[in-house]
């Protein structure tokens, strides 16, 4: 999860660069903006409270790129998709829609052990291991949610999407909620 | 909406491409063989029966367990005491023409056993260089019987009486093969290479190890 969550950082750092944000409290997306967000996932008749984090870049007042996951022990799921904000009657709220796609991220490590075999007496050293393995995209992911503008620089991000994989009938739906704090340029 | 397109592209296009791996895999396993064992010279090859051809099964820092050697001559017998465990027996290293195996027999017996007490006896080939992937002790004879309804790893010997068995062992591959052999370990107690050894009783004495090549 740390390597995940630094990872973000890391994205979010590289797309906007850190500068103060003195705008008041509204969610109209700016564009060359840089938001990330932690919080929680969960699906229905699933998996509950799983940590989350998310990272959009805006490029147009309408357009953007999310990139997301979740974890859940040493293993999780990311998503990537194209982010539409749709017109709201209010500046504190931002209606979207997202459209893109879903894959897995695995963690696997393990410590360097050795046995003994009993047959013969010889002994067996296995060494050490650690790699992460993050999937092809398995499944559409298509969703919406609202931003709710809580200060300036600062919103709450709720989502749900369901996830369309080929070989499923229907797909599960995944709620998030998220503190989503922003960078960059305000225009 | 060209923006959009551009955007849906890029995504996806990125997508795509997402799927690797990082990192360290898990690698091969490294094998590390126990001590070798100088192997000594016999009366008739690949047969070790008095006491100088049977101490090279023991007092060698690589067999373990609760084994000495006990008698003179060709009366020298090798003994296991199953209330201190089992006992690994490590053989010497083979010579041509005893390196190529196919089967092999004990003389043996047992002594003191309690009603229910089963004993195993697992006879380990391991080849030369083996490979560490995939590696499990090579091939396993075990004692075979007169009657095809009776399976290995049954009791060896009779256990109410106590007396010499000549016991064969086998692998039990139809055709029986030839295992090239670099030395030979047996197993012996209440257990096998894969399940956990039970306690028993008595003793087990062995009088002569035979190893059988191709005729």
């Amino acid at each position: 999860m740390t390597r995940l969550f630094r990872h973000l950082a890391f994205c979010s750092a590289l797309a906007g660069g850190f500068s103060a944000d003195t705008a008041g409290a509204q969610t109209v997306p700016t564009t060359h903006r840089v938001e990330a967000g932690i919080g929680l996932s969960g699906a229905i008749g699933g998996a509950f409270a799983e940590p989350y984090a998310t990272v959009r870049v805006n490029f147009t007042r309408s357009l953007g790129a999310d990139v997301s996951g979740n974890l859940a022990g040493d293993a999780g799921t990311y998503v990537l998709a194209v982010h539409y904000t749709g017109s709201s009657p209010s500046r504190r709220l931002a209606p979207y829609l997202t459209a893109g796609a879903v894959g897995t991220i695995e963690f696997h490590s393990g410590q360097a052990f050795s046995e003994r075999l009993r047959a013969t007496g010889d002994t067996l050293v296995h060494p050490a291991f650690s790699y992460t393995r993050v999937s092809a995209p398995l499944a559409a992911a298509l969703g919406g949610g609202v931003r709710v503008a809580l200060a300036p620089s600062v919103s709450l991000d709720l989502n749900g999407q369901v996830w369309l994989a080929p070989d499923l009938g229907g797909g599960p739906i995944v709620l998030t909620a998220a503190l989503v704090v922003g960078f960059g340029k305000v225009h | 909406m060209r923006t959009t397109i551009l955007l849906a592209a890029l995504v996806s296009a990125g997508a795509a491409n997402i799927g690797c791996t990082a990192g360290t895999l898990p690698g091969a396993p490294s094998l590390i063989p126990p001590p070798s064992v100088a192997a000594v010279p016999t009366l008739a090859p690949g047969v070790w029966d008095t006491r100088t051809e049977l101490a090279a099964w023991v007092d060698n820092g690589a067999t373990t367990g609760p084994v000495s050697l006990i008698g003179d001559g060709a009366d020298a017998v090798i003994r296991i005491d199953f209330s201190a465990g089992e006992a690994l027996l490590h053989g010497p290293t083979l010579a041509s023409p005893t390196r190529r195996v196919v089967s092999a027999r004990l003389r043996c017996r047992w002594i003191g056993a309690a009603k229910h007490d089963l004993v195993f006896v697992t006879m380990s080939l391991r080849p030369p260089n083996p490979s560490a992937s995939h590696f499990f002790g090579g091939p396993i004879l075990r004692p075979t019987y007169p009657s095809e309804n009776q399976r290995p790893q049954l009791p060896l010997i009779d256990t109410s009486a106590g007396n010499w068995v000549d016991q064969d062992m086998a692998s039990g591959v139809p055709g029986l093969p030839v295992y090239e052999t670099e030395f030979v370990t047996i197993l012996i107690g209440g257990g096998t290479p894969n399940v956990a050894p039970a306690a028993i009783h008595g003793v087990m004495e062995i009088d002569r190890i035979q190893l059988i090549g191709p005729q």
